[in-house]
């Protein structure tokens, strides 16, 4: 879509520098998404100590692999939330279920805080409202479990009482449809 | 889990698989066209998800303390054929044919006529000399000129008017291979590239010559101890504009 086209260019481009050494464009590329780091980081292991090292850490990867980073494949921002996320879940699950808070939580609390920085995003803010309704709560609940609880599936389906397959379905089911809500990437 | 079906992209694009299920879905990755635009496309339709926090500002300092000690750089592979992991030497192939496509594309943007053809011959490469180098990326006036991201290998060049020399410093470089070492070339806006000097293992080089008038700075893979004249096609191209 085109919604953020010209951000993500920009962003683009930093890398693209900073893939060269350029620390200034690096530092720039940092103030332009740290914001989105760091809330997608705090939200899956709910502790601010332990989100500001997964974001060092993530930041830090995003700094050695700049170069490895393809345009043609997707935007810049979506691959450094992709190493923020896996970072994070990597980080939960090695602290280990038993200090986990309750897995509940990513599905009671809104996925979706409108915080006055995204507000200034109201348009891909308002896609974004738009695609969760397209969700059955079902599904809503089955990827926020996942993606914000870092649960594996096969937890998914435990902590919902669901067959396995049952809960695969609905994350698989559930993206598909937020991401034809999202504009079809395909 | 021997047999990895499709379905599996969506619960891997949002890292619910557990360590061993991810680890047998990287490996079909690196053979699924399909499930890697699938996963592309996820992630995509995700970033709207992620929700926003204001950082302690400190993190920032932190951030870019860590960045400027980073001594590593991204790891390397070698040119001609990947040994490690399927899914980078498939994307390494596929960047470097992007980055051939596109040599013209950057003659075009720096505008320089690239014939690689008849080669004017040149000084003999000379050892680096590390003051020198440290003296141009100090200059007051020195800049930097980024090259092309997208290939195998890359690098920028810093130039200095006022000290008139100009230093190659190498980013990713992959092991041109036995009996085989890198060479720079000025490129000049008209007329056959000269040579600049062999490259020193992946150190901040500084290039022979002023190369006041080129246009940009080639490196080609040539056979050790360098040649008069390019006989392969240059890995890297850096306009100087």
């Amino acid at each position: 879509m085109s919604v953020m086209s010209e951000p993500a260019a920009v962003l683009v481009g930093l890398l693209g520098r900073s893939a060269a050494g350029d620390a200034e464009a690096f530092a720039r590329f940092y103030d332009l998404t740290v914001s989105r780091v760091y809330g997608l980081v705090l939200r899956v292991v709910l502790d601010a100590a332990q989100a500001e090292e997964v974001t060092q850490e993530t930041y830090l990867d995003a700094w050695r692999q700049a170069g490895r980073f393809e345009p043609a494949r997707g935007g810049a921002l979506a691959w450094l939330l992709a190493i923020a996320h896996r970072r994070a879940v990597d980080r939960v699950r090695s602290v280990g279920a038993a200090t986990r808070r309750d897995s509940r939580y990513a599905v009671e609390d809104r996925p979706y805080d409108v915080t006055a920085e995204q507000a200034e995003r109201s348009v891909e803010r308002e896609q974004v409202m738009r695609a969760l309704d397209e969700l059955t709560p079902a599904q809503r609940e089955a990827i926020a479990l996942a993606y914000f609880g870092g649960h594996t599936h096969t937890e998914v389906a435990r902590i919902l009482d669901l067959p396995v397959g049952t809960a695969k379905t609905r994350i698989r089911d559930g993206l598909a449809r937020l991401r034809e809500a999202m504009g079809g990437q395909a | 889990m021997s047999d990895v079906p499709h379905d599996l992209a969506a619960v891997y694009a949002l890292d619910a698989l557990d360590a061993a299920e991810r680890e047998v879905f990287d490996g079909h990755l690196a053979e699924c066209s399909d499930c890697r635009a699938e996963v592309e496309a996820i992630r995509e339709s995700l970033v709207g998800l992620a929700p926003a926090a204001i950082p302690p500002p400190a993190l920032r300092e932190a951030v870019l303390a860590a960045v400027a000690a980073d001594p590593k750089r991204p790891a390397v592979a070698p040119l001609s054929r990947h040994s490690g992991a399927e899914i980078r030497s498939r994307s390494e192939r596929r960047r470097r044919r992007r980055f051939l496509a596109g040599l013209a594309a950057a003659a075009v943007v720096a505008g320089v006529v690239l014939t690689w053809r008849p080669w004017s011959p040149s000084t003999p490469p000379t050892a680096p000399t590390p003051n020198a180098v440290t003296q141009v990326l100090a200059a007051p006036d020195a800049q930097r000129y980024p090259g092309p991201t997208s290939g195998p290998v890359t690098a920028s060049v810093v130039r200095s008017p006022s000290e008139g020399r100009a230093v190659l410093v190498p980013d990713r470089l992959p092991e041109p291979g036995a009996g085989k070492t890198y060479q720079m070339w000025y490129v000049p806006p008209q007329g056959n590239p000269v040579s600049a000097g062999l490259l020193a293992g992946t150190a901040p080089t500084l290039l022979e010559g002023s190369g006041q008038d080129a246009a940009a700075v080639a490196l080609s893979v040539e056979p050790t101890g360098g040649s008069p004249q390019p006989t392969t096609t240059p890995v890297l191209v850096i306009p100087l504009a």
